[in-house]
């Protein structure tokens, strides 16, 4: 079984409404920004290679939006 | 009678509005469940309703783009024939690809975080590098964005262009009408490179009047067409305005 994790963040046009709440929640802390993504894990019963590019596939067609948002794989 | 296909996914809401909508219009709806194909050859026109198709999981309109019933969908529309998306069917319309551009939560202006983003060089103009995670942009100062929540009045418009099929063919119909919205994720976005092109290929269908834009749309955009204009979105509700007493009749010209 492979493991892919699939990083998702909003791109910077794009309001991060929930990153934003909680950037103000933590005034206390020496902190300029928060961005909240999601993580979405896949799994697979392929090698590695195989389920990466799968992985990739399946975020470009489905998982993102290109146009407000990036990504990146993992495996985990 | 002309047909008319009323697309139901899970958490569709408006579904019994736009079939009598249809209805009214003298139009015989039917409904079409979403994990259904369809014979494209019967109908006269496809409507998608708003709701919450999938609970707006993933993305708003995102799994509903990717049931099957959207691949007849998208056969109808590449034939020429006549599909309007309303609130999350418009959504849904952006996500299948048969619409540019995307819809995302209501704020001030998403103008403003673009030209923000010019000055600062933190460009979204690479739209390639969908990989890369901009971890860095916390450098960045919080820019004055305002977030607007769940929207829910009337709102006037104006037609920018008369060549859609739908609130095209009769002559005596007004460019400015009110019509009710009720969405959180109803601001309209595309790069500033594409808008420009939207914008040329006479694509912008509706826009909210000067200073009434309650969702931030870029260009005040409530709707827009595909290419060809036999495709449409609108996010305002023209089923909630067919009579007096809702409010205004404005409604009853989108499906003449």
């Amino acid at each position: 079984m492979t493991k892919i994790g699939v990083k998702i963040l909003n791109r910077d046009v794009i309001l991060d409404t929930a990153g934003r709440a909680v950037l103000h929640s933590l005034q206390d802390y020496k902190i300029q920004n928060v961005k909240v993504g999601k993580w979405i894990v896949l799994e697979f019963n392929e090698t590695k290679e195989q389920a990466l590019i799968q992985a990739e596939a399946i975020a470009k067609t489905v998982l993102i939006n290109p146009l407000i948002e990036t990504f990146q794989l993992e495996v985990i | 009678m002309k047909k008319l296909g009323v697309i139901q996914f899970p958490g569709t809401n408006c579904d019994r509005d736009i079939f009598f909508f249809g209805q009214e219009l003298g139009f015989k709806p039917e409904y079409l469940w979403h994990q259904n194909l369809f014979s494209t050859d019967e109908f006269e026109m496809i409507i998608i309703p708003g709701g919450f198709s999938f609970g707006d999981y993933l993305r708003t309109g995102a799994l509903a783009a990717r049931a099957k019933v959207m691949k007849s969908v998208t056969e109808f529309a590449v034939k020429g024939g006549p599909v309007l998306g309303i609130c999350n069917g418009f959504q849904i319309l952006c996500e299948a690809g048969l619409l540019p551009g995307v819809l995302v939560k209501n704020q001030e202006s998403i103008l403003s975080n673009t030209n923000k983003l010019n000055t600062n060089q933190n460009s979204i103009s690479n739209l390639n590098t969908n990989s890369n995670l901009n971890v860095n942009s916390s450098q960045n100062e919080m820019p004055e964005i305002i977030n607007k929540s769940f929207t829910d009045k009337w709102v006037s418009l104006n037609r920018v262009h008369s060549n859609s099929f739908f609130y095209s063919k009769q002559n005596n119909l007004n460019s400015q009408i009110r019509l009710p919205i009720a969405h959180g994720e109803g601001c309209y976005y595309l790069p500033q490179d594409q808008i420009q092109q939207l914008e040329d290929q006479q694509q912008v269908w509706f826009r909210y009047a000067k200073s009434e834009n309650p969702n931030g749309s870029i260009h005040d955009i409530a709707g827009v067409m595909n290419k060809n204009h036999n495709v449409a979105g609108l996010m305002p509700h023209p089923e909630r305005a067919l009579f007096d007493w809702m409010g205004g009749t404005d409604g009853r010209g989108f499906l003449c």
